[in-house]
């Protein structure tokens, strides 16, 4: 592993990861919502104000944050040529065949990057100062009222809960039959297409038969332990929203008045 | 063909802030047809540096180098490699995918450009060291196979390469005593024919018995080095250190701090059961 793959939770004790789930769950849905709206420089210009202050609030490296960004600049660079040529035919700055350089699409497409930019970074505060579990837990809370018109929100986020509990552990076993695999010869970085497609089927049918039997070790430990499906389970952490959690989220529905009635 | 590091080291995550040192600064050298034990603790870099030698992982310092060259210098032939240095994982039985357990066995012989029959004649060879009849076992299917089978048709998988160089990473943990002994019967038995045998375990009368020459790494560092009998001389550094000796080395360092005369250099149960039988004869006579 050379570098963080994105989207990664790292451990830290700041103001961010001590919020509580749900307020940072929620304030993110409101802040997608502000990001939506906003379209004038200084909608942006508030945005990034907002986004600094939580970067610096989180204490996480800025590398991890921007690394995500840098690395799909591709993407962010076909989007705004994609708007800047295809989105406007009137007043064309320059034409060709189908392609119509517009100022209408190129001011769009910076529209479209800054906006998905600004999201991806929001997210990547989210996940890297809230675990999975604080996730999951939150989105429980969040879906509880659909427990009452029959949706089984437990057992859902039980399932989702587990799976993500598993990632890491499946990663680290297809590391494992990898090197066991390429000992024996397998060839996974083989220029030849062919070899390469062929090598997957030792790598794969292993990890599958580990993760049922992973599945089954589990399932057994859980009703070891008194697991019952479909009965009520207890709470360890009760939650309840503190001072500071409802003043977040009162700061990111500012942001969001302010995008909408200002700018 | 000897393997030799040289001021290698190791580090997880550079540049993240899961950024760990598995190793540091080792150098070393072993020479063909040796038996080699390496001891320490869970995330001392025992993984790290067996998987530096095969080639599976790139030293961030330092060179590995088999047979003089460097095997992660630019056109290192490392297919070549493999084929010479077999590595058999912790629970090698996971590895196993195909359909049939002959030809989980062939994979590792499908680039070395054999003939048919002679891999099957190789296949065949490797099943029967560890045990199997080959008509009986070459058509089943893994789900057929008890653990312990796996296990054995999984090693097989590594040994059908023949390889000049066997790397075991805890080779029996989790293996009946019989199984164990059979096994161990078997490495000693190819490293007897000059293969160059290196064992990581935790199970030091295991080591005392089979090894020759005994390395303790702790905290990426390589802090012991020599033959097992210098090495396990020294108990109360090694229980510090919270490894142990072998029971009969222990049994004969506790003679000793009870004012037993009784020799010291023993490693193994032969060298225990030689020195009491000797101890009595003294007794009879006087």
């Amino acid at each position: 592993m050379s570098r963080l793959p994105a989207g990664m939770y790292l451990p830290g004790a700041s103001c961010l990861h001590r919020l509580d789930p749900l307020v940072k769950l929620v304030g993110f849905v409101i802040f997608i919502a502000a990001v939506i709206v906003t379209d004038s420089v200084w909608g942006y210009a508030l945005l990034a104000v907002f986004i600094g202050g939580l970067i610096v609030l989180s204490g996480i490296p800025l590398n991890t944050i921007f690394g995500p960004v840098r690395r799909t600049y591709l993407f962010f660079l076909t989007i705004f040529f994609m708007n800047g040529f295809f989105f406007s035919a009137a007043d064309p700055l320059w034409s060709r065949w189908f392609f119509c350089l517009s100022w209408a699409g190129m001011i769009q497409g910076a529209n479209v990057v800054l906006r998905l930019i600004i999201l991806i970074i929001a997210g990547g505060i989210l996940t890297a100062t809230t675990s999975p579990m604080e996730i999951t837990a939150a989105l429980r809370r969040l879906l509880k009222p659909l427990g009452y018109v029959g949706i089984p929100v437990d057992i859902l986020s039980l399932i989702i809960s587990v799976a993500i509990q598993f990632i890491p552990v499946l990663f680290e076993e297809v590391e494992t039959i990898r090197k066991a695999q390429t000992a024996r010869g397998a060839r996974f970085d083989s220029a030849r297409l062919r070899e390469r497609a062929e090598s997957m089927f030792p790598l794969v049918i292993p990890v599958f038969l580990a993760a049922f039997r992973r599945a089954d070790e589990l399932a057994l430990a859980m009703e070891a332990r008194g697991y019952r499906c479909g009965k009520k389970r207890s709470e360890v952490a009760k939650n309840s929203l503190h001072l500071w959690d409802i003043g977040a989220l009162f700061i990111v529905l500012g942001v969001l008045m302010v995008q909408i009635f200002v700018f | 063909m000897p393997i030799v590091l040289e001021n290698v080291s190791f580090t997880y995550g550079t540049g993240t802030p899961f950024e760990t040192v598995a190793l540091r600064e080792i150098d070393l050298r072993i020479a063909d047809g040796e038996f080699v034990g390496v001891m320490g603790h869970t995330g001392c870099g025992k993984s790290t540096l067996i998987q530096l030698m095969a080639g599976l992982l790139t030293p961030a310092h330092g060179k590995v180098m088999i047979d003089g060259a460097d095997i992660n210098g630019k056109g290192y032939p490392l297919a070549n490699l493999r084929q010479r240095l077999s590595i058999i994982f912790q629970y090698p039985e996971c590895q196993i995918f195909e359909t049939t357990m002959e030809k989980d066995v062939a994979f590792g012989l499908k680039h070395s450009g054999l003939s048919a029959p002679e891999i099957q004649a190789k296949v065949c060879r490797a099943l029967e060291s560890v045990g199997f009849s080959f008509e009986e076992i070459r058509s089943l299917s893994p789900l057929e196979l008890s653990g312990g089978e796996k296990r054995r048709v999984a090693i097989a998988g590594a040994l059908v390469t023949e390889p000049q160089i066997l790397i075991l990473d805890e080779p029996v943990a989790g293996i009946d005593p019989v199984g164990r002994g059979d096994f161990l019967k078997l490495v000693s038995g190819l490293n007897r024919n000059g293969v160059t045998v290196l064992m990581v375990s935790h199970n030091t009368d295991v080591l005392g018995d089979y090894a020759e020459r005994i390395l303790v790494l702790d905290q990426g560092r390589l802090i012991m080095d020599g033959p097992t009998r210098s090495v396990f001389s020294d108990v109360e550094k090694l229980e510090k250190l919270r490894l142990g000796v072998c029971r009969p080395r222990k049994i004969a360092h506790l003679l000793k701090e009870r004012g037993v005369q009784f020799p010291q250099d023993i490693v193994s149960y032969e060298d225990l059961l030689k020195a009491v039988i000797k101890s009595r004869k003294s007794v009879a006579v006087s």
